[in-house]
């Protein structure tokens, strides 16, 4: 949403005609429907000049967070852009969850977007608001509105002061500004400044709801045991041995579900947790494996290895890399490997759904409420209009719950058995059913001439498409999931050439935080170390080199992108990262330092990491120096929290991050097998920022993919150990 | 029938007797800040502490805890006073998603029960039970740090 529109009573009523009652219940919020406890109770606003403020006579300030809040600060972030120009203090305003509405814009809590795409369109929220209450008190008072200020929830003027409660009732009378002045950023108050995360008191305390813990009258809690390989089918199920558990209330057959995003499964309904869980245990479910269960993660790295022999689609290209490849001195080549991995988020995907007639209510820990909502209705065969999608707060995310999958399943629950229905899925289910990070075969190539100048970059990427999971989808990668990485290479050989693949898929493809960036990071950036070293260059030294002077790559699908990739910027977060971890000091025998840096979601990130590795082959990561530049900071608090856990998350998956199949199905089920970086493997982590213009852009996820080949490449400089295969695990560190 | 004693309160439950604690907190005593992760004692989400000490709900019997003394997160505050390490949580921004934190600080009370002034090295060995996947675990050992350093840490 770029504009704020005026939603009045009488609106309401005329748009209610039209569209069914949801809108009423959207732009109500709909707190009266949440169970007592759940969210602020429902009070009458009497001022709403946008779906994002409302004052109440009574004086409260309500804003409404349109995002999800998965730990990242989204939710936060959002009330401090609309805090910020409504010149209000954040402890003194109640914050609600909005429902999944259109008219919110976009909701998908997902690409580092949150504050990159809000950061106009909330504050102009905001300060349409503000306008609205000044010009009411200068009414009331008779004088000029440009005389007015305002300051922590008042209208100011001289020795007058009105709280904005008590002009509630005549600035909704007022015209909304179309385009009602921002702060200039000099004079912000609260974006720029640490903020806590708005549900921290409660989660202190174990108040917060996430997806798992909602409560409704009459709930049945399901499990579901689901085909251990994909487009799988149900032979044959004992109900009777899963309904003699006591408890065990129902047994359902679930078959997929037409947009393929629900597998073929047996649910078990009880009024307790365990109970289900227990009947699930007995229903000695026999399958029908279907087409996929003949794979193997061998044989899938065995067809990426066999189509990346081929020649691929060329993705882009400058001078002529094979005239090149002909002309050069020699031609340094490397392969990497990436698995599957899975997210693992804390709290695996939980939905509660009640079904009335025609109606859906779902409570969902969810990153895409819309949808949710669309998917829920389609799976229903009931108007879109007639779901209402509760968001919880999400218990991670990192792109598994933007799927919504969970909430179809929980709605057919719900619907057949007639009760509401908390669907919780297990952290087996989670390992075993989820929408993985692809996995990638990659060949990168330079040509050196004779005076040992590189002169071209050849890089292949192959992978699955995301469009894989979705069944009118294909599997060659699109092209926005080749800009994570593979187009956006930022270095200048006079000869390049990029190209992709893509190969079919036995397991759904999903959103893994920072997505192909993942796999795209460890390739591009161990590469150019080792290329760095194949020429007897520094490093670091030689990036920043072949970065050359700072230029603006164009986005040939996006000329005109606000957020142009400016590799002077690169450089300025690599060069920054190098000071902090002072490159180039001399290292202790088997430990060293490690240089990366990557553009992504429109941010720079760079890092070096510090690592030993003792004569076991044993990996300590003692520091990791992290420059990000992300454009102007809303919250420094979360930004310094977003750098350490991407940070951690890179780690688990460098060491640990691997999805192996077996007769089609994934082999790891729990965190013993699919382990995750624990406090000891923790290093210590500084964290600098450069605000390098004034357009934000994400933070979420950029901090992920530099990790890894930071790490990698300090393993490389602590042993001359090249890391070309991830995970760490199962090798043995020279 | 089993009697529990939960956060000082007598309550009784009609639990099959081989339910985790966890489900007996979350189902039965609708206590649902004790999360499950797991299932299988591997993260530590489900931490709460029986007679004072920190056990894995999610593997504890309820059978195995009868008629001894079960403190959950609900339980740690003393009325509105919240316990020195829900403060410290609180000050040091600790959280990101948060569903792992009422286990960490679950463990976090513990350690302080038995070692007030811990080293990171102590921190990061009673605390290794614990799985953040948000990755908040240098601001988790800040806070208890800054806790160790107020007259708390016991349960």
């Amino acid at each position: 949403m770029s504009s704020v529109t005026k939603v009045s009573r009488r609106s309401f009523v005329q748009t209610t005609g039209l569209a069914g009652s949801a809108l009423i219940l959207g732009v109500r919020s709909g707190r009266a429907a949440f169970p007592s406890g759940f969210g602020a109770e429902e009070s009458a606003a009497t001022f709403e000049p946008n779906v994002f403020v409302a004052i109440g006579e009574d004086g409260v300030v309500q804003l409404t967070a349109h995002r999800s809040e998965l730990g990242q600060g989204g939710k936060t972030a959002c009330c401090m852009l609309l805090a910020e120009e409504l010149d209000v203090d954040i402890a003194d305003v109640r914050v609600v969850q909005a429902l999944a509405d259109p008219k919110y814009g976009r909701q998908h809590t997902a690409g580092s977007t949150t504050v990159r795409l809000n950061w106009v369109p909330l504050r102009r929220a905001g300060a349409a608001a503000r306008e609205m209450l000044v010009e009411a008190a200068a009414l009331r008072w008779g004088v000029s509105a440009a005389d007015c200020r305002t300051g922590s929830g008042y209208v100011l003027h001289g020795s007058d002061r009105l709280a904005y409660g008590e002009l509630a009732v005549e600035a909704a009378e007022l015209p909304v500004p179309d385009r009602p002045a921002l702060k200039d950023p000099g004079d912000f108050k609260i974006v720029g400044t640490p903020q806590r995360l708005l549900d921290t008191e409660d989660i202190a305390q174990g108040k917060a709801v996430y997806g798992y813990d909602v409560e409704l009258p009459d709930l049945l809690i399901a499990s579901i045991e689901r085909s251990p390989v994909p487009k799988g089918a149900v032979r044959s199920f004992n109900a009777a041995a899963a309904l003699s558990v006591a408890d065990v209330v129902e047994v359902i057959e679930l078959e997929p579900n037409s947009s393929g995003l629900t597998s073929a499964g047996v649910a078990v309904l009880a009024t307790n947790t365990w109970a289900a869980m227990q009947g699930r245990a007995a229903l000695a479910i026999e399958w029908e494996p279907g087409p996929l269960a003949t794979e193997t993660s061998d044989a899938r790295r065995e067809e990426l290895e066999r189509i990346a022999a081929q020649p691929g689609e060329v993705a882009r290209s400058e001078g002529d890399f094979d005239t090149a490849a002909a002309a050069a001195d020699r031609v340094f080549e490397a392969t990497y490997h990436a698995p599957y991995a899975v997210h693992a988020m804390m709290e695996p995907p939980a939905c509660t759904a009640r079904v009335d007639g025609d109606r859906c209510e779902v409570w969902s820990a969810t990153q895409a409420p819309q949808w949710t909502a669309g998917e829920v209705a389609q799976a229903l065969g009931i108007p879109l209009g007639n779901v209402t999608v509760h968001v919880t707060l999400v218990g991670g995310g990192f792109g598994r719950k933007s799927k919504p999958d969970y909430a179809v399943e929980a709605a057919l629950l719900a619907r057949k058995s007639g009760r509401p229905v908390k669907l919780l899925w297990t952290r087996e289910d989670e390992i075993r059913h989820g929408f993985y990070r692809a996995e990638s075969y990659q060949v990168l190539k330079a040509t050196i001439d004779a005076e040992n100048q590189p002169t071209g970059w050849f890089h292949r990427t192959v992978f699955p498409g995301i469009g894989w999971a979705f069944p009118a989808g294909g599997t060659p990668p699109s092209s926005g999931e080749l800009t994570q990485g593979l187009t956006t290479m930022p270095y200048q050989f006079p000869n390049v050439r990029l190209e992709s693949a893509g190969v079919p898929s036995s397991v759904r493809i999903g959103w893994m935080r920072s997505v192909c960036n993942t796999f795209h990071a460890p390739a591009i950036q161990g590469f150019m170390d080792e290329l760095a070293h194949e020429v007897g260059r520094d490093p670091f030294e030689f990036q920043m080199e072949m970065l050359g002077a700072p230029r603006i790559l164009v986005d040939e699908e996006d000329p005109n992108s606000p957020y142009p990739y400016d590799t002077g910027r690169l450089r300025a977060v690599g060069e920054l990262a190098a000071e902090m971890a002072g490159w180039g000091r001399r290292m202790p025998d088997r430990r060293g330092l490690g240089f990366a840096m990557h553009y992504s979601f429109y941010s720079y990130a760079a890092m070096v990491a510090d690592v030993s590795v003792d004569s076991d082959g044993e990996l300590t990561v003692h520091q990791v120096d992290v420059a990000i530049d992300c454009g102007p900071i809303v919250n420094p608090n979360a930004v310094e929290a977003q750098m350490q856990g991407a940070v951690a998350m890179g780690l688990s998956l460098a060491k640990y991050g691997r999805i192996t199949l077996r007769d089609g199905a994934v082999v790891q089920g729990n965190f013993n097998d699919y382990p995750v970086v624990r406090m000891s493997e923790m290093p210590k982590i500084n964290v600098r920022m450069i605000e390098g213009n004034d357009v934000p852009t994400g933070i979420g996820e950029p901090g992920v993919p530099p990790t890894m080949p930071a790490v990698t490449n300090a393993i490389f400089a602590a042993t001359g150990m090249r890391i070309r295969d991830l995970p760490l695990e199962g090798q043995h560190l020279g | 029938m089993l009697t529990l004693l939960v956060n000082g309160e007598r309550r009784t439950v009609d639990a099959d007797p081989a339910m985790p604690l966890l489900w007996v907190l979350r189902d039965l005593l609708h206590l649902k800040g004790t999360k499950y992760a797991c299932g299988a004692g591997l993260c530590g989400s489900c931490t709460v502490h029986v007679d004072g000490e920190p056990v894995r709900s999610c593997i504890t019997t309820v059978e195995s805890v009868a008629g001894r003394a079960v403190t959950t997160i609900e339980g740690l505050a003393d009325g509105e006073r919240l316990h020195p390490v829900q403060k410290a949580w609180i000050e040091e921004n600790t959280a990101q998603c948060g569903y792992c934190h009422p286990g960490q600080i679950m463990s976090a009370v513990a350690l302080l029960a038995r070692t007030p002034k811990p080293t990171d090295e102590e921190i990061d060995a009673a605390m290794s039970g614990n799985i953040c996947r948000c990755g908040t675990y240098l601001r988790i050992r800040e806070a208890i740090h800054a806790a160790s350093g107020s007259d708390g840490g016991g349960s």
